[in-house]
């Protein structure tokens, strides 16, 4: 958020302030520096963490009431994190006046980065660190709700929200045979208004809002520096392929209204009653434009060529709509049942048109000198139904024992068109499935005060797969207790299991993942805290595959075996608070690294209204199959806070 | 004066302008709070910032205000502070009540016969209504991710991974900034999928942020459409880059793309796809567009 945006917005709240010279205030505001010390890849490190350093606001809370009658607002809450260096950044107001106003803004800024040397990086293998699908993009979004008359029988609301999503990257693009790096920018907008309004009588409430979404993108790319030999370093046919030049503008408009509408309401007071109804139709027209030269080949063409120009227009019209039902119903003291159903249809509609202009042609025997034009036209098409239907019984004959059982059924219908155009292997690219799953689950909760046990087992069934990896059987078993033997120790366990299979000739999918954890909080006297905690993560997965090339059937193994260890103890003496910590996950599945933290955290009150605090935290990267993306952390941040009231 | 220097300058003008303006009668308001606060003077005092102060509107008794949710407070009163007498909603009894004002808000409603309740968490789970002097956001009684994962412990392991969403720090409750559960989940609605946050448009959560995965694409992924996002990648936290399911992204792909029966969606690739060149290894250097195309029914751009 720029100074000037964020100055006028607390300016308008101190503005807004001025009045309420009767109200109650709270605030606390911590302001500080942070730094980091890395050894190591800064980009993995920044990727999994995204912190760097700089001046933040670590966190800001303001709280203005009133409660005897000034004009203008009754509350206003105000709070802010991590504005100024940190990578996530956010702001909300929160300000109205009962049963006038009421007004939400929130504001949050996101860096989107990524820069991994191992993920998608075919040249890896030739000792070249650099990843090739890289970002460093800022996604920015304001939201904007107002309510007026609050709680009365009707109610007008109003909304408004706006997204960015700008900033470089890198990607690659497969042209003449080869692949090439190019540097991307994007700049992206999406805006929305709502406007609706809600109502409440007779024991019911609901509300009915119409929106509009614009979404308006491009992104340019061009060759990146140094990118021009492309990945492929090996002459085709006898001939290096090479760009001198490549630039790629994609302009994307989307319009979408929706529709969006939902009821509640009692009756007889044993009975309540919800319904949906949601609708949108987006429409989307993109328009794209690229110029390469150089020195190209083409297998589909069967020529070499120097260059070309891509124009292309393409049109998608998706429309979705959901409606949902559900009836709760209390049979008698201790019995509820709950039944419901939803049904949702999602279809779209695309077609594009491509213009490709081949300059320079040569065919691979050396005649044929020309250009040539190649057009493309392509449609696709896709339905999805679904219906859910399911009913809930929940059992609590006496306050520590509560037993409940479900049953329901989805049925899935969806219908892919494929386009023909492009296709090369015919085969699984469309076709009607008709999917039905079956499920049935249940458990109980037991809480006698000092311990309370739960679990729940779910089996779901289906009769037939839309994708490979889908389940036809797929079993959940999950348990937890609570141990709480007193304000001064807590034990917490969870474990859990879950099993998905689908044998059918071909496929033999197997899936397991067996998970549990612990955590333990004991509190020997008021002002120390002792926690520590265990996790384990294991997951093991199977499924027949086919390797293109060299053709072989092969079976597709993944497993994950993560550990998580940790513990902290924190103490309180008098004005000085410190805490010190650290975990260590430990992966020893396919991708095997180890990742350490560790953490000193210490807090100095000065005054009873002004205090500072610091955290020293080390993150140790350890991955074994590439040292190259490794690192050592040190992060130091010290901040200064102020609260009163 | 940098930009992050005139923001912090402007905020801490802004809260020192705000606290000196209004600082000398905060106490004013919170004296008027009688008889309950003649006994409970210390919850009385706290409760005039309280966000439930103002349920009945400034005109009405603050006593009422106690009464909306307290009944029997005239016999507690009588009896010398008999605990018996003085009526504490909790459990479902005390979401009923709660929702007798804060039903009907979303289409996802709070559901008193929901997940959560059904697991016997209640709003005074993770609510308090009487928060003492610091009034924190939704009267929660932690920072709203480090609240969550204090019972969901599976989860909260999956955040220690390297490749999450920014909510390493909130889980910590160290952190403010960042995502929280309640960016992609509806604490008070239903459990699984249909419990998923979702935009006014009826999008689920992850298109909320990943806007530019919104489409409509002229080609889809099918998956997306089948499987939905999660059929490539971990929504919590993954040890795999980009939070996928699997560490090489051609054992993902070929999962699915692997056509031995003639039952399912995925293609097969062409033969020219030798798996043994790193660059046959990373599908996504030629097929960029895996999340959807308007030109290429390959996925290439």
């Amino acid at each position: 958020m720029k100074a000037r945006q964020l100055a006028v917005l607390v300016l308008a709240s101190v503005a807004l302030a001025a009045p309420l010279a009767a109200q109650n205030l709270q605030y606390d505001l911590a302001i500080g520096y942070q730094w980091v010390d890395l050894d190591g890849n800064p980009d993995v490190y920044r990727t999994q963490t995204g912190e760097k350093d700089g001046f933040r606001l670590d966190s800001l809370n303001l709280l203005l009431t009133d409660t005897k009658g000034t004009p203008g607002y009754d509350r206003l809450r105000l709070s802010a994190a991590g504005l100024g260096s940190g990578p996530d950044q956010r702001l909300r107001l929160d300000v109205g006046r009962s049963k006038l106003y009421s007004l939400r803004l929130n504001y949050a800024r996101h860096e989107v980065f990524s820069s991994l040397p191992g993920y998608a990086n075919p040249l890896l293998g030739s000792g070249i660190w650099a990843g090739q699908h890289t970002l460093d993009r800022r996604r920015q979004t304001i939201d904007l709700d107002v309510e007026l008359f609050p709680n009365r029988m009707l109610t007008p609301v109003f909304g408004y929200s706006r997204h960015t999503y700008r900033g470089p990257a890198r990607t690659t693009l497969h042209f003449g045979q080869d692949e090439f790096r190019l540097a991307s920018d994007l700049d992206e907008t999406v805006a929305e208004y709502r406007i609706g309004l809600g109502f409440a009588a007779g024991g019911f409430r609901g509300s009915v809002v119409q929106g509009w979404r614009s979404f308006d993108s491009v992104n340019s790319m061009t060759l990146a520096p140094g990118a021009g030999d492309g990945n492929n370093l090996r002459p085709v046919l006898g001939t290096p392929v090479v760009s001198d030049h490549m630039t790629l503008r994609t302009r994307s408009r989307v319009d979408t209204p929706f529709l969006n509408a939902y009821v509640t309401g009692r009756l007889l007071d044993r009975v309540r009653l919800v319904g949906s109804f949601v609708r949108s139709d987006a429409e989307s027209k993109v328009d794209e434009t690229g110029e390469m030269t150089g020195h190209f080949a083409s297998f589909a063409l069967q020529r070499f060529f120097g260059g070309a120009t891509q124009v292309g227009t393409g049109k998608a019209e998706n429309l979705n709509w959901r409606g949902e039902g559900r009836v709760e119903v209390e049979i008698v003291r201790g019995v509820d049942l709950v039944a419901g159903f939803r049904t949702s249809h999602r279809e779209l509609d695309g077609h594009s048109l491509v213009t490709e202009r081949y300059l320079d042609t040569v065919n691979f025997s050396g005649a044929l000198p020309g250009d040539i034009t190649q057009v493309l036209r392509a449609t696709t098409a896709w339905e999805r139904d679904e219906d859910l239907i399911e009913a809930k019984l929940v059992v609590s004959p006496v306050t520590w024992l509560r037993l409940w059982g479900s049953a329901g059924k989805i049925d899935q219908d969806i219908t892919i068109t494929p386009a023909l155009a492009e296709i090369v292997v015919p085969g699984n690219q469309g076709g009607v499935f008709e999917r039905d799953i079956d499920r049935v689950s249940g458990g109980a909760e037991l809480n006698f005060g000092v311990i309370a046990f739960g679990g729940d087992w779910t089996k779901d069934d289906s009769d037939q797969t839309v994708v490979r990896t889908d389940f036809t059987e797929r079993t959940r078993l999950r348990g937890r207790v609570t141990v709480k033997l007193s304000d001064q120790l807590r034990v917490r366990g969870v474990a859990e299991k879950i099993e998905s299979s689908n044998p059918t000739q071909g496929i033999g999918y197997k899936g397991e993942v067996k998970h549990w954890g612990a955590n333990l909080e004991l509190k020997p006297i008021e002002a120390v805290t002792i926690r520590g905690g265990y996790d384990s993560y294991r997951s093991d997965s199977r499924i027949n595959a086919f390797v293109p090339y060299p053709p072989a059937p092969i079976r597709s193994r993944y497993s994950e075996d993560g550990t998580n260890v940790e513990g902290s103890i924190s103490a309180m003496l008098g004005r000085f608070t410190f805490g010190v910590g650290a975990n260590r996950y430990t992966n020893d599945g396919d991708f095997e690294f180890d990742l350490d933290s560790r953490y000193l955290r210490f807090d100095v009150g000065i005054t009873d209204q002004l205090g500072v605090y610091g955290q020293i935290e080390r993150r140790t990267y350890d991955e074994k199959a590439l040292p190259a993306a490794d690192f050592e952390a040190d992060r130091y941040g010290l901040f200064l806070r102020w609260n009163g009231k | 004066m940098s930009t992050l220097a005139k923001t912090l300058a402007t905020l801490g003008v802004s809260a020192l302008l705000v606290s000196t303006a209004v600082l000398a009668v905060g106490e004013e308001a919170a004296a008027d709070i009688v008889p309950c606060g003649d006994c409970h003077d210390t919850v009385a005092a706290a409760f005039a910032v309280n966000p439930h102060a103002r349920a009945l509107g400034r005109e009405a008794d603050p006593n009422a205000v106690c009464a909306f949710c307290h009944s029997g407070g005239a016999e507690h009163a009588e009896a010398a502070g008999d605990k018996a007498l003085i009526d504490i909603p909790k459990g479902t009894a005390g979401a009923t009540l709660c929702l007798s004002c804060h039903a009907g808000k979303s289409h996802n409603d709070i559901d008193v016969k929901g997940v959560h309740a059904t697991h016997g968490v209640h709003c005074e789970s993770c609510h308090s209504m009487h928060p003492g002097e610091r009034v924190p956001e939704s009267l929660l009684i932690k920072s709203g991710s480090s609240l969550c994962v204090a019972c969901h412990l599976d989860v909260a392991g999956s955040f220690r991974k390297p490749y999450t969403h920014p909510m390493h720090e909130s889980v910590d409750g160290a952190g403010k900034a960042g995502m929280q559960c309640a960016s992609c989940h509806n604490p008070h609605g239903r459990g699984g999928e249909p419990g998923l946050v979702r935009s006014k448009a009826g999008e689920i959560a992850c298109l909320g942020c990943h806007t530019d995965k919104r489409g409509p694409f002229v080609f889809s992924h099918m998956s997306l459409e089948t499987a939905g996002c999660l059929g490539c990648h971990e929504p919590h936290g993954s040890v795999n880059p980009m939070m996928l399911t699997r560490s090489r992204v051609a054992q993902l792909c070929l999962e699915c793309h692997s056509p031995t029966s003639s039952t399912t969606v995925g293609s097969r690739p062409p033969s020219l796809h030798d798996l043994r060149s790193p660059r046959y290894q990373n599908c996504t250097t030629c097929h960029t567009a895996v999340h959807g195309s308007n030109s290429s029914a390959l996925l290439l751009r």
